[in-house]
Formats: C-alpha cells, sequence, structure tokens
C-alpha cells in the first residue's frame, strides 16, 4: 500500500515535473536569449487545443539552393526521396544586423560551433528551394486578436512587413517573444486596358503594373525611385509550385540613385511608380528559352506567379543622397501575382 | 426443495464477480419474496422460511457505480473544458500566472486524490476522479505551455506526452479510466503520425498491447480491453494501408479479427476471465463480419485484394504487415486444431472454423494477382456470407440464442439488400428476391418459437 502510495506521487510529480521543465526551458530562453528580429506574414488558423493563432511564414523558412550547404545540398539530387531528408534537423545560419534582423547566410546540417542560429527540421524540396520549420511558425492570440492581425495586413497596413522578435538559445532553440510592423508598406495593382464602349476589357488585358510604396509609420520615411522602375525587381513566387520564368534584369544591379530619385514620404503619405509591361527591360524568358516576352505575351499566365521588390539605395549611394537618415534600407516585397491578372 | 443443497455460489460461478453480484442480488430479492409468499400460503413454516434467508445473508452494499460513472466522466469533460477555456488565451492573465495556474491545478489534484484514497469511509473511486482530472490537467498543460511559447513544433509529441503520463499513472493506481485515457491518447498520436505526417509510429503497438492490455486483462476489464483492441485495429489498419497501400491495410485487418477470436477459444470459458474472452470474440467477429461484407462487393474485393504499392514503399515493413498478422492468426488456429485431433478441446462450431478459411482465400486471392479470378473470389465471399449468415440464424435458434439469430438475419438481409442493387436489373427477379428473403425470415421466427416452445416443454416439471 506504501508503495503503491510512493509510486502514485512519483508519477504525479513526474507530470508536474513534465510541464514544469518544458515550460522552464522556454522561460530560460525567453529570459536569457540573444534577441533577433524575423520578417514574416501573418495568416490566421486556429488549433482546438490551444486556440488562435496567427501562421507565420519567414522569410528563411524557404531557402535557396544556393544557401544549402553540405549534406543539405545533395539532397536536391533525389527530390522526390522525401525519406532521405523530411525531418532531418537543419541549421539556419544567420547573420544579425545591427538593428537586430536577422538574416540567413546558410543552412547546414550539422550544428554549428557559435554565432547566431536556428535549429530547424527540413520539410520539402521544391524546385531550387527547401522549405525549413522552425518550430516558430504559430504565434498564439487571444481569441479574435489573430484575425484582427491578419485583417490589418490585409487592409490599413496592406503590404507592411510584419517582424517577429524572438529569443534564441546557444542550442538553436526559439522562443517568439513579440510583433512589429516596418512603417513601409508595398503594394502592387494593375494598370488595364481602356474598356472600349460597353465592353469590358479581358482580365489579363495589363497594360502596367503600379507599384505603391506607403508610410503607414509615425515618422517620415524616405524612398528612392529610379528613372523607369528602376528601383524594382521582378522576382518569382518561391511558393509557387511552377517552375518560373526568370526576369531579363535578373542579373543586372539597379542605377545609380541620384537625389533626384528620392521621395519623402511623410506619415500616411504615398508614392507610386508605373512600371510598363510592354517595356522589354521588365520582359520575362520563357520556359523553353529564347526570345524574352512581355508578361501579357504568355500563352499561360496562370502558370508562372510573380512579386515586385523594392529595391533601396546601397551603402556607397546613401551619402549622396538627401535624407539619408530617415531612408528604408530594407528590401520590400510585394504580395505575389500571376500575369493573368489576379492578386494575393 | 428448489434450492435447498446448492451453494448459492456455485450457481453462477461461471460469471465475472460483478456480474454475480448482480444476479445474485437479483435472485435473492426474487427469492424472498417467494418465502413471503409460500409462508402465507403454509407451503414453509415462518421458522424454515428463516433459516433459507440465513443461507443467503445480502451482500455488502457496492460502491455506487452510477456516480462514479458520472463523475469517471465528468472529470473527462470538465478537462476537455479546461483545455478549451485555456485556448481562449486571455492577455490579462500573465504567462507565470497561467503557468502557475495549470502546474497548480495538477498537482492539487494529484494530491487531492491521494488524500482521498488514503481517507477511510471514502470510496475508492471518488479518488479515481481527481486523480482523472490530475491527468486531464496534465494533458492541458502541455498545450498551454506550448501554446505560451509559441512552441509549433511536431504536435503529435504533446499526444504521446499526454499518453505516457496516463499509461504510468495507469499503472501506479491500476486505473482503468487512465487506461482509457492512455488508449485515445497514444491512439491519436499514432494516428495524427501516420494521417499528418506521413511516417509510421509503430511503438504504439508496444505501449496498446504490452503497456496496457495487460492492465485490462489484470483488472478484468472489458471496458478498457475493448478500447484497446480498438485502437489496436485503428492503428494497425493505418499503419498497414500507410506501410504496404490499401491492400495489406485489409489484410492485416481481417487477419487481426481471425486471430481475436482464435485467441478468445484459448480465455477459459468458466471464470472471471470468461467475460474478457467475450470481448476478444465479439471484436473479432464483428470486424470479421464487416471485412467480408465489404468483400462481398466486386469492386471493393478488387481494390482491397489487388496489390498496389505506395511510391516509398520499404518492402521488408509492408511484408511484415502483410503477412505477421496473418501467420499469427492462421498459427492459433492450426494449434486449436491441433489440440482438437489430441482430444484436448471441445470441438469449435462451423462458423469459426469459416473464418480462417476465408482469410486463408483472402491471402492466396491476393497473391495471386486477384484481377484474373476477382468473379470467381467475390462469388466465394458471398456465399461465405451467406453460410455465415445461415448457420447464425440456425445455431440462434437451436441454442435459444435470440441476438445471434438476430445478427444472422441481419447478415443475410445486408447481402441480399447488396446483391439487389448490383446484380439483378430485372424487377421480377428484384422482387423474388425480396419474396424468398422474407419468406426466410418468416420461416426462421416459426422455427425459433417452436424450439423454444419445445425447449420449455422439456424443462416445465411433470
Amino acid at each position: 500500500m506504501i508503495a503503491k502510495r510512493w509510486l502514485v506521487i512519483v508519477v504525479a510529480v513526474a507530470q508536474v515535473a513534465v510541464l514544469a521543465y518544458m515550460a522552464g526551458e522556454r522561460e530560460w530562453i525567453a529570459r536569457t536569449g540573444r534577441v533577433i528580429t524575423l520578417r514574416t506574414a501573418p495568416i490566421d488558423p486556429n488549433d482546438p487545443m490551444r486556440g488562435e493563432y496567427a501562421r507565420l511564414d519567414y522569410d528563411i523558412s524557404i531557402v535557396p539552393r544556393a544557401l544549402c550547404r553540405d549534406g543539405v545540398a545533395a539532397w536536391f539530387d533525389k527530390p522526390m526521396d522525401y525519406r532521405h531528408f523530411r525531418d532531418r534537423i537543419v541549421y539556419a545560419v544567420l547573420e544579425v544586423g545591427p538593428d537586430g534582423l536577422a538574416g540567413l547566410t546558410a543552412l547546414i546540417d550539422i550544428e554549428p560551433a557559435g554565432g547566431v542560429f536556428l535549429r530547424g527540421r527540413a520539410q520539402q524540396v521544391l524546385l531550387d528551394t527547401l522549405h525549413v520549420r522552425y518550430g516558430i511558425e504559430a504565434f498564439f492570440m487571444q481569441q479574435g486578436k489573430a484575425r484582427a492581425l491578419e485583417d490589418e495586413m490585409r487592409n490599413e497596413r496592406r503590404g507592411s512587413v510584419l517582424n517577429m522578435r524572438a529569443r534564441v538559445s546557444s542550442g538553436g532553440t526559439a522562443v517568439l517573444d513579440d510583433y512589429s510592423w516596418e512603417p513601409l508598406g508595398i503594394d502592387v495593382t494593375f494598370e488595364r486596358a481602356e474598356a472600349r464602349g460597353d465592353q469590358v476589357p479581358p482580365r489579363r488585358d495589363l497594360r502596367a503594373l503600379l507599384v505603391t510604396l506607403k508610410n503607414h509609420g509615425e515618422n517620415p520615411v524616405a524612398v528612392v525611385d529610379r528613372p523607369a522602375g528602376g528601383s524594382f525587381r521582378l522576382v518569382r513566387n518561391l511558393r509557387w509550385h511552377a517552375q518560373g520564368f526568370p526576369w531579363v534584369g535578373e542579373a543586372g544591379a539597379p542605377d545609380k540613385a541620384t537625389a533626384d530619385d528620392v521621395r519623402l514620404l511623410q506619415p500616411g503619405g504615398t508614392h507610386t511608380a508605373r512600371i510598363d509591361l510592354g517595356d522589354p527591360r521588365w520582359f520575362v524568358i520563357p520556359e523553353s528559352g529564347g526570345t524574352p516576352v512581355s508578361l501579357t505575351g504568355l500563352t499561360d499566365p496562370w502558370s508562372a506567379s510573380f512579386r515586385v521588390e523594392y529595391v533601396p539605395p546601397s551603402g556607397d549611394e546613401l551619402p549622396q543622397l538627401p535624407h539619408a537618415d530617415l531612408m528604408q534600407r530594407r528590401v520590400l516585397r510585394s504580395a505575389a501575382f500571376t500575369p493573368a491578372g489576379a492578386i494575393d | 426443495m428448489l434450492l435447498a443443497g446448492t451453494p448459492a455460489r456455485c450457481i453462477l460461478s461461471s460469471d465475472s464477480p460483478g456480474v454475480t453480484l448482480r444476479k445474485m442480488n437479483k435472485q435473492r430479492r426474487w427469492l424472498f419474496r417467494e418465502l413471503d409468499r409460500w409462508t402465507s400460503g403454509a407451503i414453509v413454516t415462518p421458522e424454515q422460511a428463516a433459516r433459507i434467508r440465513a443461507l443467503y445473508p445480502s451482500e455488502e452494499p457496492g460502491a455506487p457505480w452510477g456516480l462514479i460513472a458520472f463523475s469517471g466522466i465528468g472529470a473527462v469533460v470538465v478537462g476537455l473544458g479546461v483545455i478549451l477555456l485555456l485556448a481562449y488565451n486571455w492577455e490579462d492573465i500573465p504567462r507565470l500566472g497561467k503557468l502557475a495556474l495549470i502546474l497548480g491545478a495538477t498537482a492539487a489534484t494529484h494530491t487531492g486524490g491521494t488524500i482521498l484514497r488514503e481517507r477511510p469511509g471514502w470510496p475508492g473511486q471518488f479518488a479515481e476522479v481527481f486523480s482523472v482530472l490530475g491527468t486531464m490537467f496534465f494533458g492541458a498543460g502541455i498545450w498551454l505551455v506550448a501554446q505560451i511559447y509559441h512552441i509549433d513544433e511536431h504536435y503529435p509529441n504533446g499526444y504521446l506526452f499526454w499518453g505516457l503520463g496516463a499509461l504510468a499513472m495507469a499503472w501506479a493506481l491500476r486505473s482503468v479510466p487512465q487506461g482509457l485515457i492512455a488508449v485515445a491518447t497514444l491512439s491519436i498520436w499514432g494516428g495524427s503520425e501516420v494521417v499528418g505526417f506521413a511516417r509510421g509510429a509503430e511503438f504504439v503497438f508496444v505501449m496498446l498491447a504490452a503497456g496496457i492490455l495487460p492492465l485490462a486483462w489484470h483488472k478484468r476489464s472489458i471496458v478498457l480491453l475493448g478500447a484497446v483492441l480498438a485502437g489496436l485495429y485503428l492503428m494497425l489498419i493505418m499503419h498497414a494501408g500507410h506501410r504496404g497501400g490499401a491492400s495489406t491495410g485489409f489484410l492485416a485487418a481481417i487477419s487481426l479479427s481471425v486471430l481475436l477470436v482464435g485467441a478468445s477459444k484459448c480465455v477459459p470459458s468458466r471464470g472471471d476471465l470468461a467475460p474478457l474472452g467475450g470481448t476478444l470474440r465479439f471484436f473479432g467477429t464483428a470486424a470479421f463480419v464487416i471485412c467480408l461484407y465489404i468483400l462481398t462487393f466486386e469492386n471493393a474485393a478488387d481494390d482491397l485484394l489487388a496489390r498496389r504499392s505506395p511510391a516509398d514503399e520499404i518492402p521488408w515493413q509492408a511484408a511484415s504487415y502483410r503477412w505477421t498478422p496473418g501467420i499469427a492468426a492462421l498459427a492459433i488456429w492450426v494449434w486449436i486444431a491441433r489440440d482438437l485431433l489430441g482430444g484436448r478441446r471441445e470441438a469449435a462450431r462451423l462458423d469459426e472454423w469459416l473464418m480462417p478459411v476465408i482469410l486463408l482465400f483472402s491471402h492466396a486471392f491476393a497473391a495471386a494477382g486477384a484481377r484474373h479470378f476477382d468473379l470467381l473470389a467475390v462469388a466465394v465471399f458471398n456465399l461465405a456470407a451467406f453460410l455465415l449468415a445461415a448457420l447464425w440464424m440456425v445455431q440462434g435458434c437451436r441454442e435459444g440464442r435470440l441476438g445471434r439469430t438476430v445478427v444472422g438475419s441481419l447478415l443475410l438481409a445486408a447481402v441480399v439488400l447488396a446483391r439487389f442493387f448490383d446484380l439483378f436489373e430485372s424487377l421480377a427477379v428484384r422482387g423474388l428476391i425480396f419474396v424468398v428473403l422474407g419468406a426466410v425470415l418468416l420461416a426462421e421466427g416459426f422455427y425459433y418459437r417452436k424450439l423454444r416452445r419445445a425447449s420449455a416443454g422439456e424443462e416445465a416439471p411433470s
């Protein structure tokens, strides 16, 4: 009887100890871990056991093949043989900027001896990217708050980047701490052909991309708008599961920004740049190769998906530009769109 | 004298203690009522009646099972409610406050259970309710910690830890409710590994079969045994299907059915183990009938038995799921047959022997490549289903088992209805089939009544 009582007590204490250990480990990281900031975008699912949360889609969750090293790089040789890499532990080696923003420098499968890194698990190889989960893809919130966050992203702060502040342990385990919005948002719309009489123009009859930069913050922000949309890049949507159409300007660098290109955006202010899709500088190379074509000239416009990226001036350019101290220094990426005229 | 000289316990000795007690109480009440009548009718004297009453002293009052059952269910529901309540995720409660709440609740309920267990005058089952609540809070705590620290790692692990906690407590307390929680959570763990992550969690079989089955046996609990068997069935079908495709999953399921029926024949038919044997037989038979009924459909037989390997199949894993349950099932029936031939066992019934035969045929059909023989196979499966139904109908009538008769009739009607839709287009033939089915069921009713009357006539005092 006494032995049984002690056995019950041991099991009960073990149950409490498991909970205490789970919480204690994370609490320790939350108090002592290195602070980093990760760029992400929220969507809002619901978990019956844990409640409502914002599902976070980090920039570092989709790793280009070029950043995969050692054993990880070999997984691209047999992408369909997922048994060899699915759920394998990987380490995202991070470079943390002065503002705390972390950027991925390499993905490896051996724990680094030092530095800042995140421990994750490989999920799948899609085309030339590896999808990775870091165990911090959910941010749990009080009921209603996660949806409000998503609504904010879709409406008032459309195109803004959500930054997640996290604490990272020396072993690469991260605990999410808080979030904040970047002040500048990027939004993209289409300029379509004029309707003739009562005729509604075809959905895909696109003329230009209108890229709008908006200051959602409380302080002025400066941006550069180089001539002919030179401050923007056309990039493939990495979450699109089909082979992309490389942009003809992919390899080139943007022209040097001048003082005339600088625009100061007051709080709530916007600036819109027009990208003429008929301009050969914005053509893409078809999958089959050959002559570059306009996005509107693709035979199957639903088979491709792109984003527009704002390219800030480089560190060398900044000293020559006015409002350098207010200048937006991070790349901004728009919502994805298809040449058929659909925007996420 | 009707009952004189017959020890009361011997009459009901083949039942479990709980069943025995219930039957005893019922019969005692009947006897005492009759004694009053006999006394008033001067058949026995009051002294004789008193002596007879003294032979059957009333048993100790049992635990309030109804109250305990509802309390147990209530504890589980309260635990689930707490999980949902915490899922609201109040921002106003600081995270350390939430942690203190759940850790404190887990510790307090387990402490309460331990104290109540040792307090005289309290039924142990009330202490059990507290412990169940404690384990539910433990599970709630796992999800709460994940919520507080935004942990979005491999979520089946949450169910695994919860299940291990419940399993440990089940053995510490020798507790059926804790065992039930363990079965549920471990099955969810194994199922979510297969469904959510396309990978097997074979350790679930070890935990269910070696971790909980012995507890069900030890406690003589048909509820826990039933839960474990349901969990094992589910896990086997999911894992076998995952490792070797639908065909492997189906063969594993039918093999387990035949194995359980065979195992039930190795359990003593009397004594407190008998109900467990009955549970094994019930699960095995029910699952076998479902499998057999599915196989009576041509497309299903073709789809479920023809082997289509998953693209990522690992051959030895698929083969082990495909063959191991079948070999085990056939081995146990060979062992039964050997005992029969050696005269160490009563003859098994024909309907039971049909099961290993069908299993053997299913494996042979699947191994032969199936498709060229599918019509033959479907005909055999239909014939087997009709034969099984007929045997149960006849056995039920002869042995006075209404349940068996009804199940046999339902199986017959189900097979006839299925063929009504997929075999015959002529309304005349369909009508005729219904007439024949109705006539058979009517004849069965008359046959059953006739045999019951004859049996009652034989038992009546001359």
